[in-house]
């Protein structure tokens, strides 16, 4: 897959600063214009965010994207021996140029969290009835409802089975019932099905999302674990059609 | 939720959708009995599943479409709105097909007799094209956000971004699966026009084909049905002079189905029908 740094180089610096201000307003009961040009009048807005909470809705990118994930302090994951062996393979495998060792070599979805680092930008839309992210990479998509304690028993799948809420002013996103086909990162951390993950948001300022995710996996790892990230608006830039299967022959 | 085998029992009884009248219920089994016992069924079917559809119910406003909707049934053909009921041999005859579109959609036949069809976008898992993204028989989900609609297909996690800023598609604007979108509303009809399409596309599973210069005009309506089921009426103008004489409608409804949310579908897991010995629409 060719990675979009270029185009990642050339975009970030493009966030228009003239929109600052106007992206969000904590606790309005109405969308803010996410889109210099967005035409509040041609549509109506049905879908509100929930009253009282920041509204994520807008085009994003991961700042740091693709790489290999640290814990927050800047350390390595604490992968158990199992952990240890597995990531290992996978390194040497890529190491000497066998890329099909990746499970995205073939277009299969990218799992969370390494969805969020794939160098694309996607969008947050965040409504009444639930939120979904919509990547720009193999136009994929995440469908996630309001609520607590997804259920472990739903089917195995690449995304998981999420719920979000809201911790103050924190969009909290629980994910539960992963497949053991995907990669945490670019890089082949592992993981098995009884990996759950929780991601924060927390806007940092109209333009800059904070964000957190929380491992646990008690098969790959000693202790759950916290990797950091940032998201940047990118009002300007708008999702291209992006299909693996075509652009990426096997 | 297990769609695969909910799909093969409703494809086995429900077949071919007909070109449906407001409120109609779905095509059911045939049955004994007089016909009056028979509608009676049909209609206690319908009210049935309107009321389950409708436990959360669709939104009131009839410009929010937002939510999930799901078409019944599956249609492999895409024919011409008639007045009247036409037999499905009747049906084709109405395609206004060019000598080019005739000879191709024969070819199409033939080769499908033959055990050979020609590969279909979908088949590789590229995005399906439009309409024939819209005769999948699987749910999409409208979500509204400022000058955007965006459809959420489950089927190969299609994504159709409706533009509603009303400014034309930029000039460095690339050709697609899916094409380029621009939607606005006249009264309670949400009017999409989409153009810009790659040719790799067909505009039906069964044999219709199109070119560069396809246009797709839908006109989207939400209306109740006589059950109190709500669904959305989309009128689908196809338009390719290369294909096609003259411009011709056709139609597809998508009921309300508050009980379900879309499931993850990985096309791309199971794809068996990757570029082999040059066969493909792969470029």
């Amino acid at each position: 897959m060719k990675p979009r740094t270029q185009m990642l180089e050339c975009r970030a610096p493009a966030i228009a600063a003239a929109i600052a201000g106007l992206c969000v307003v904590v606790g309005a009961p109405v969308f803010a214009a996410t889109d210099p040009g967005a035409n509040a009048d041609a549509a109506p807005v049905f879908e509100q965010p929930l009253p009282g909470t920041p509204n994520f809705t807008g085009k994003w990118v991961n700042t740091r994207a693709g790489g290999r994930l640290l814990t927050a302090t800047g350390g390595e994951p604490p992968l158990n021996d199992k952990g240890k062996a597995e990531y290992a393979r996978r390194q040497a495998a890529l190491k000497s140029g066998d890329h099909k060792i990746d499970p995205t070599s073939t277009c299969l979805m990218h799992g969370i969290p390494r969805l969020l680092y794939a160098p694309y930008p996607f969008l947050i839309l965040q409504t009444t009835r639930n939120v979904n992210f919509v990547h720009e990479v193999n136009h994929t998509f995440r469908n996630i409802y309001w609520g607590q304690n997804p259920s472990a028993d739903a089917d195995p799948t690449y995304l998981g089975s999420s719920l979000a809420h809201f911790d103050g002013k924190t969009l909290v996103i629980d994910s539960v019932a992963f497949n053991d086909l995907t990669w945490l990162d670019y890089s082949g951390l592992p993981h098995g099905e009884k990996l759950t993950v929780q991601e924060r948001y927390t806007l940092n300022d109209p333009q800059t999302i904070n964000a957190s995710v929380t491992i646990t996996d008690p098969d790959f790892y000693t202790a759950p674990w916290t990797t950091r990230f940032t998201l940047k608006r990118q009002p300007g830039t708008s999702l291209k059609e992006n299909v693996c299967m075509d652009t990426h022959q096997m | 939720m297990r769609r695969s085998a909910w799909l093969a029992i409703s494809f086995t009884l429900i077949g071919t959708v007909s070109l449906a009248q407001e409120g109609a219920p779905p095509a059911g089994p045939p049955q004994g009995g007089d016909p009056a016992a028979r509608a009676a069924a049909r209609d206690k079917r319908s009210a049935a599943e309107a009321a389950e559809w409708n436990k959360n119910p669709a939104p009131q406003d009839p410009r929010d479409f937002s939510g999930v909707w799901w078409t019944r049934g599956y249609d492999r053909t895409f024919r011409p709105l008639s007045d009247h009921p036409v037999s499905p041999g009747e049906a084709a005859s109405l395609l206004p097909l060019t000598p080019l579109e005739a000879a191709s959609r024969q070819h199409h036949l033939d080769m499908e007799k033959a055990g050979t069809p020609i590969a279909d976008a979908p088949t590789q898992c590229f995005p399906h094209g439009v309409p024939r993204l819209v005769a999948s028989p699987y749910p999409v989900q409208f979500v509204y956000s400022p000058g955007l609609i965006t459809l959420l297909h489950e089927v190969a996690h299609n994504v159709r971004f409706i533009h509603l800023d009303g400014k034309p598609a930029p000039a460095d604007t690339p050709r697609t699966f899916l094409g380029y979108s621009a939607g606005h509303w006249e009264g309670n009809t949400l009017v999409i026009v989409t153009d810009h399409f790659n040719d790799r596309t067909q505009i039906d599973e069964e044999s219709l084909s199109h070119g560069l210069q396809l246009k797709v005009t839908e006109r989207m309506t939400k209306f109740t049905n006589r059950f109190g089921g709500v669904e959305i009426r989309d009128l689908i103008t196809i338009e390719d002079p290369e294909h096609f004489t003259k411009p011709w409608t056709a139609e597809r409804l998508f009921p309300w189905r508050g009980d379900i949310h879309l499931a993850e579908y990985s096309c791309e897991e199971n794809n068996r029908n990757a570029p082999i010995n040059g066969i493909s629409v792969a470029k």
